[in-house]
């Protein structure tokens, strides 16, 4: 998995000279003044008709205060995130951990390999229901980046709901929700009273470039939680059952997927073929094939709504695979205890992230993916970032979405 | 740039606060088509040619207009929120963005004229390979790739934004620019001297 190091920054994962090739090549087209024009008179008259109407409408106006504009960013990312922006140190053992980790392990009564645990949670996963109104998927993200001055970390945690249907009449929605943004442990909490408790924090450019988590400029973080927030899905997004990690896919695509485990593992292979390889990519897809699998097995396990014995035979092809290990029985941070299986992704060349995949081999269903990014702490050592993703439900439905308090 | 601005000088509040404005002022829009149709028109046109983007461009606006309830300034600006826009219109023109892009790989080689030197010819002639090799690999990018790729060389997004304009995984836009700059990096591989210093 060692590929020799890259001398690429890896923030800057498109060279210039590329884009600088492909504007070149694609050119700058400036609109004519008339097409400016039109487009503009096009617009005004659609205002002007909505505006008569719009009188009439019970004022429904969000009040976000200007300064106070919350920023929830960053953290439905948690998963798979942080790739850009972590100074590639690798997984030392000497990082000095300054953030908790919650999933501790402790000593199982009964040691279980990977493969069994994941062969367990085939089983059970294979009786789970098979259909109704709604594809669920409900989540809490949690992320932790440092204080613009290095002195504290900060965790920001936000929540997650996909009802996704295909049922007509019924409408697909994704609800979301910050949760707001506070010290990460006591330690910190105290450095964070001596830096006059702000509840509010704002970014320089740069370290925006390295904390994912980080707002974007111009945008502050807030300490307060925000508003549940309900939004239909349209554009690409409408009529999809869910993405395959590259990709959107359809209701049809999902029902496709193959549940026999030979059948299933031949078509991902195709699809990861199809979507990654390519003549001159520079990747060797076949040697890479194992990590693309895994990570297209957790997907499909994690989120999408193909049948319990797809579901199952992706267990299945994950026990086949190198490079998962069993850690025992842990807590995740929702404080369920799942077993933990570890593996190690290779973000950018020469990095790696860490990851705890936590199962319930009860029930089959995955709680939680924690990861371990290293970055650079005030001193220039490193530290770890941890990020987790952890599942409430997974699963066909025939419950409905709690009305919003606001949707769009 | 935020600053604070007397109620009634639109050209001066920040964009947020004019779509807030504009849901019982539509009017207000207009100043957000102002400043942004010119990014947005030139994110389209690359990618679709000048003549369909007058349209689609302008569309974009009209999309936006209707759907500025939905406008959530928790998830980042409003320049954003239209590449994302543009980028969901451009979905249903896929075929004629790779058909373009197929014409510019078979874009043949000028000749040179004969006055020029035997080296500038050379040169022109690798350039101009190179282009059609560029084109032929921006043709064969899987759709998200080339989202993500032109959002970047034309919208100057960055990760975060690209993620939040797509409504993707912040790793999935990471892992699409790691493939483009793997495949980028084979197509434009052996010029990279030449077309390191031009710009379009």
């Amino acid at each position: 998995m060692d590929e020799p190091h890259d001398d690429q920054d890896f923030r800057q994962p498109v060279e210039p000279h590329h884009v600088t090739a492909v504007r070149h090549l694609l050119g700058s087209h400036e609109p004519s003044p008339r097409t400016v024009a039109e487009g503009r008179a096009r617009l005004l008259a659609e205002a002007a008709a909505t505006a008569t109407v719009s009188g009439l409408e019970p004022v429904r106006r969000r009040r976000h205060g200007r300064r106070g504009r919350r920023v929830g960013i960053g953290l439905s990312l948690a998963a798979a995130a942080a790739v850009a922006v972590l100074v590639p140190m690798g997984l030392s053992g000497s990082g000095t951990s300054i953030a908790p980790r919650t999933g501790t392990s402790v000593p199982a009564t009964t040691e279980l390999t990977a493969r069994q645990v994941l062969l367990a949670a085939a089983v059970a996963v294979e009786k789970a229901p098979a259909s109704g109104d709604y594809w669920r998927i409900a989540m809490v993200d949690q992320s932790t980046l440092t204080d613009p001055t290095r002195s504290y970390v900060i965790e920001i945690k936000q929540s997650r709901e996909e009802w996704l249907t295909e049922r007509p009449g019924l409408q697909s929605w994704r609800v979301r929700q910050y949760l707001g943004a506070k010290p990460a442990t006591p330690r910190d909490e105290e450095a964070w009273r001596a830096a006059g408790a702000p509840t509010s924090w704002r970014y320089p450019e740069d370290m925006k470039k390295e904390q994912f988590a980080a707002p974007p400029p111009g945008e502050s973080l807030e300490a307060a939680a925000g508003e549940r927030i309900a939004e239909r899905l349209r554009g690409r997004w409408r009529g999809t059952a869910g993405d395959l990690v590259w990709d959107l896919i359809t209701w049809q695509e999902a029902r496709a997927i193959p549940g026999d485990p030979g059948k299933l593992r031949t078509y991902l292979e195709q699809y990861v073929r199809r979507q990654v390889a390519h003549p001159d990519s520079g990747m060797d897809v076949e040697k890479e094939m194992p990590q693309l699998l895994r990570a297209v097995c957790i997907r499909m396990i994690t989120s999408l709504p193909v049948s319990p014995e797809a579901r199952a035979s992706a267990y299945r092809i994950l026990a086949s695979l190198p490079g998962i290990r069993a850690e025992g029985e842990i807590t995740d941070p929702l404080g369920r205890r799942g077993q933990a299986l570890v593996y190690r992704e290779e973000a950018e060349p020469g990095l790696f992230t860490e990851i705890r995949f936590v199962v319930d081999p009860g029930t089959g269903l995955p709680l939680a993916e924690m990861r371990t990014n290293v970055a650079k702490g005030a001193d220039g050592r490193p530290v770890e970032i941890p990020s987790s993703t952890s599942y409430q439900a997974i699963g066909w439905t025939d419950e409905r979405p709690e009305p919003p308090a606001h949707r769009d | 740039m935020r600053m604070t601005a007397p109620p009634d000088s639109p050209g001066r509040l920040d964009d947020a606060t004019l779509i807030e404005q504009s849901r019982h002022r539509p009017e207000s829009f207009a100043t957000l088509y102002d400043r942004h149709f010119g990014d947005i028109y030139r994110y389209v046109a690359a990618r679709i040619g000048p003549q369909a983007a007058d349209d689609l461009a302008s569309e974009t606006f009209l999309v936006a207009f209707r759907k500025r309830d939905g406008f959530d300034p928790e998830r980042g600006a409003v320049r954003r929120w239209l590449y994302g826009i543009a980028t969901n219109l451009l979905a249903d023109h896929r075929r004629s963005e790779t058909r373009r892009l197929e014409a510019l790989a078979r874009v043949p080689v000028d000749s040179p004229a004969e006055s020029e030197h035997a080296d500038r010819v050379a040169a022109q002639v690798t350039a101009a390979a190179t282009q059609r090799r560029l084109a032929a690999e921006l043709s064969r990018l899987p759709d998200g790739e080339r989202d993500v790729l032109l959002l970047v060389a034309y919208g100057d997004l960055s990760y975060e934004e690209i993620a939040q304009a797509l409504d993707i995984p912040l790793g999935t836009v990471g892992s699409r620019l790691n493939r483009v700059r793997r495949k980028l990096r084979a197509a434009l591989n052996d010029i990279t001297a030449e077309s390191g210093g031009s710009d379009g």
